[in-house]
């Protein structure tokens, strides 16, 4: 018999590195700029003066500022989140059901063209618009409806609407790529089983857009909960959300645990949040991405 | 695509309430082009004072900033790492993403979600845990330091448009290469890179626009002496409001827009839509 | 065994090879020899093994157990890139990026091999694929049938000891298929390479093969020349995957080329091999070997169930007393015409052209 004969089983299996290496540079530099660093954060928070210590937590807990603030981004978020879907709904579902096709690449255009802004940009438009002699405030003294500017920006309201200009692109784009899977002979098969076109709507369309309603919730709540630009030029100094507690301790007060402690918080949510988004996700298994995008 | 269009006009929605969706759905488009439509607006007016409609009609806030070292300096800083950062992450991510999508390994959904996790942390804590590092690394102003941070945050970007790319081509193709005789680096640069030329290209893309973007990152990571154009809005936001701001905004827009039109000429806008 | 250093007849062997899916067999032991020259197709049903054993030959799977040579050396650890074979795939998979010439060009670029050499071999095997004004044109802008042809000219123009193909006209339509077999089995004389032929169509298994592996559930079950396959199965799965058989339950009486097999109650003739007188057997007979006849103590007892008219032949379904059916075909339209509905008639068979087969 030549070289054939007995071999063991598996002799043949080649290394893991053997066929995964060109991953590995790009591994590498996740692991150090990424992992290494968050990672990093806890240690930090739960340090002061070198000394292990609960302190951070104990006088985020304790002090009522703190969970205003929070409290503060909760409330931010979720109204903003909740004006997102309103408004980004009907953009979704006339995206994919009703332009005609000729004029959905502009529409795809518009809904994108914002994205390629950054944050700071966009609500500089908004201290144009909402400003003391911004548009609005000199279109209503122009028109005799007011004597004096109102006072619209640095409160709430314009954090809101800033965030929900910089939100919605995210929320349309989460439920048009839902709605584009849902067979439109459904719809069909409603209006033929006797349902009508309102009926329809609530017992058909958007049940079944459902998980993509769910997961641009998710995704337009935990990108308002961490966001920093918006707040801090649309907000003013005295409506502070987390993440300008977070870069006022690292940059300006320079107590570094502290900030490293309500980024933790931050973190966390986030996390739980994200986790919430994937069950969704994958429960309804929403097909058309691929393995591992379900992620974002 | 279009049939289902057409099966929505037909029976999803009737009358009323088609135009009733139809007429909110304009009015958001337009709400999400006004602001930008008065940005530009503003650029053009003639005072120093921000106004809209604009007063007047001139380019001297251009040209401002084009005279001013510190928006030229951030302008040229932004365009630097966003190139950088798009190529790197290209060069890293590729080969990344074809192992995610190609081979079967213990722990490869894992690595699938850890490549695409920078995207899920929110980018102010992943700036903060960076600035940490590099601080006791003792570059938190070099360039490099921005240059790295800015490749983890975009290359998600590239790996995830790079994946899909790769998802959707026949790995017989692969096979056949070598069949006939092509070691794996020929392969890569003969075959896979030239049919996944689209979504190398909009992955690159996108990973730019990530990077130019950015502010969050950006704003814990100031190189010694600058900073990206962002930021430098960013700051000078904070205490004054002038028109060669809402100018220097206005280019930012046009960069964008140009983008858009790239974006759409190479691979269809609607490919941006998983951003 | 050849000698070393001697011209060997064995271009291709495989010897206990095995390959596991998770905890399924995709192929179990398999040994297979292939001459030098040889056109030797894998005939099975799909999942049956012999797609894997195809691409363990070229190097695209990792046998667990077994050793595989080619022209006498070991390539069990050779890459594909490396092994001096050529796969044609299924779905071709022509380099979409490339024109013609180049996907053409592209194993003898990845030689080193001068310009003028390339140019010249590519535009020669182009010319034998009948593609010489196609050199230009991309993939995409051609038929089914010249894919299948650039796919062929593209491992052909390597000279491969051996050309594995992976059901390659199975995309294509039955009239076209029909005219690429002969082609291809002309192409295969003149190049003079063996081919390795992986496909499920019992017909370009015979129109085209010098040997037939007909495979079920990893295994070989039977390796031979077409004829000699269909006219004596080893198995009643064999005798069914190629051509169509019928298969009667039985006793076997005597054994030998002139066996006797007891069906309902008569006295058949068989051959018997690989039984013994009181064991159950299976015989298989082809439809066409099936005789009319009237009275008789080798006359199995039948009614007519349905009669069929195939234009040069004629089918009849039959049902024996014992309930089992069966199926008679013939080519005297004259026979049909005298068979009525329900009517109760006599088979029976020569003993060479029914066969115990194993279960």
């Amino acid at each position: 018999m030549t070289a054939a004969a007995a071999m063991a089983p598996g002799r043949r299996r080649r290394g893991v590195l053997r066929e995964t290496w060109p991953l590995l540079p790009a591994m590498v530099l996740l692991l150090l700029v990424f992992v290494l660093p968050l990672l990093l954060i806890l240690p930090e928070s739960f340090t002061v003066d070198g000394k292990p210590t609960l302190a951070v937590y104990e006088s985020i807990v304790g002090d009522g500022y703190y969970w205003s603030v929070i409290g503060r981004s909760f409330w931010i978020s979720i109204l903003s989140t909740l004006v997102c879907l309103v408004l980004g709904f009907p953009v979704a579902y006339y995206l994919v059901r009703l332009v005609a096709p000729s004029r959905k690449r502009w529409v795809y255009m518009i809904v994108i063209a914002p994205l390629f802004t950054s944050a700071v940009i966009r609500s500089l438009a908004w201290l144009v618009i909402l400003g003391r002699r911004g548009i609005v405030n000199e279109g209503l003294l122009g028109l005799g409806l007011i004597d004096a500017p109102l006072r619209l920006l640095y409160n709430e309201t314009a954090v809101v609407t800033g965030l929900v200009y910089i939100m919605i692109p995210f929320m349309v784009l989460t439920i048009a790529a839902v709605l584009e899977n849902v067979d439109g002979s459904l719809e069909e098969a409603a209006r033929d089983l006797g349902a009508g076109a309102f009926g329809t709507f609530c017992r058909v369309t958007f049940p079944l857009t459902l998980p993509g309603v769910l997961a641009g919730s998710f995704l337009v709540f935990a990108l308002c909960l961490s966001s920093y630009v918006t707040p801090a030029l649309l907000g003013g100094g005295r409506n502070k959300v987390m993440a300008m507690l977070i870069f006022e301790q690292f940059m300006r007060v320079f107590n570094w645990p502290l900030g490293a402690g309500i980024a933790c918080v931050l973190l966390a949510v986030t996390l739980l949040i994200i986790w919430g988004y994937n069950r969704v996700l994958s429960r309804r298994a929403v097909g058309s991405r691929g393995e591992g995008e379900a992620m974002l | 695509m279009s049939a289902l269009s057409r099966a929505g006009r037909r029976a999803g929605i009737g009358g009323i309430g088609r135009w009733l969706i139809t007429l909110v759905a304009w009015l958001v488009l337009l709400g999400l082009l006004a602001p930008l439509v008065v940005l530009v607006g503003a650029s053009f007016s003639e005072v120093d004072y921000v106004r809209f409609p604009p007063q007047g009609f001139s380019l001297r806030w251009y040209a401002a900033f084009f005279r001013d070292p510190v928006f030229v300096g951030s302008l040229l800083l932004s365009t630097q790492i966003a190139f950088a950062a798009a190529a790197l992450a290209t060069v890293l991510g590729f080969p990344a993403a074809y192992v995610l999508v190609r081979r079967r390994f213990p722990g490869r959904r894992l690595a699938w979600s850890l490549f695409l996790s920078p995207l899920l942390v929110p980018q102010i804590i992943l700036g903060v845990a960076l600035l940490q590092l590099f601080s006791v690394l003792g570059f938190a102003t070099s360039f490099a330091g921005l240059l790295i941070a800015h490749v983890v945050a975009v290359m998600p970007y590239v790996i995830r448009t790079v994946g899909a790319a790769l998802v959707s081509i026949d790995p017989r193709v692969e096979e056949a290469a070598a069949d006939l005789g092509a070691n794996r680096l020929e392969m890569m640069a003969l075959v896979v890179a030239p049919m996944v030329k689209g979504g190398l290209l909009a992955g690159a893309l996108f990973a730019f626009i990530m990077s130019w973007v950015n502010v969050e990152i950006s704003i814990f990571l100031s190189v010694t002496g600058g900073y990206t154009l962002p930021v430098v809005l960013f700051n000078f936001m904070e205490y004054s409001m002038t028109t060669v701001i809402v100018a220097a905004a206005s280019i930012a827009i046009y960069v964008a827009l140009l983008l858009v039109v790239l974006i759409d000429s190479i691979v269809g806008i609607h490919t941006a839509s998983k951003l | 065994m050849p000698q070393r250093g001697e011209m060997s007849e064995t271009i291709v062997r495989l010897e206990g090879v095995s390959k596991r899916y998770g905890a399924a067999d995709a192929v179990r032991d398999v040994s297979l020899v292939v001459r030098r020259g040889e056109f030797v197709s894998l005939l099975g049903p799909s999942g049956c093994g012999k797609s894997t054993i195809l691409r363990m030959i070229g190097g695209f799977e990792q046998p667990d157990a077994g050793a595989i040579e080619i022209d006498g050396a070991d390539v069990v650890d050779v890459p594909p890139n490396r092994r001096p074979v050529n796969l044609v795939f299924q779905s071709y998979a022509l380099f979409p990026h490339l024109s013609v010439f180049d996907n053409v060009a592209f194993g003898l670029r990845r030689k080193r091999l001068p310009r003028s050499e390339v140019g010249e071999r590519t535009r020669r095997f182009l010319a034998l694929a009948g593609l010489e004004s196609f050199g230009d044109r991309y993939p995409a802008q051609l038929s089914g049938g010249q894919q299948q042809r650039v796919a062929l000219a593209r491992a052909l123009v390597n000279q491969p000891k051996v050309l594995l193909l992976d059901e390659p006209l199975g995309a294509l339509d039955l009239k076209l298929r029909k005219r690429m077999q002969v082609e291809l089995k002309q192409l295969q004389r003149e190049v003079g390479i063996s081919f390795i032929y992986v496909t499920h169509d019992q017909d370009e298994a015979l129109a085209l093969s010098d040997r037939i592996a007909v495979m079920n559930q990893g295994t070989i079950l039977q390796y031979d020349a077409g004829r000699e396959i269909y006219d004596r199965p080893r198995t009643e799965f064999v005798a069914n995957f190629l051509g169509e058989a019928n298969v009667l339950r039985g006793r076997v009486l005597a054994t030998g080329p002139a066996g006797i097999v007891e069906i309902a109650g008569k006295s058949m003739p068989a051959t018997v091999d690989g039984a013994r007188p009181g064991d159950a057997a299976s015989v298989a007979i082809r439809p066409e070997s099936l005789e009319l006849r009237a009275e008789g103590a080798d006359v199995l007892p039948c009614v007519v169930e349905d009669r069929v008219f195939l234009g040069s032949s004629f089918v009849v379904y039959l049902r024996t007393a014992a309930g089992e059916p069966l199926m008679l075909r013939g080519f005297d339209r004259r026979q049909l015409d005298g068979l009525r509905t329900g009517e109760a008639v006599g088979v029976t068979w020569r003993a060479d052209l029914a066969h115990v087969v194993a279960p």
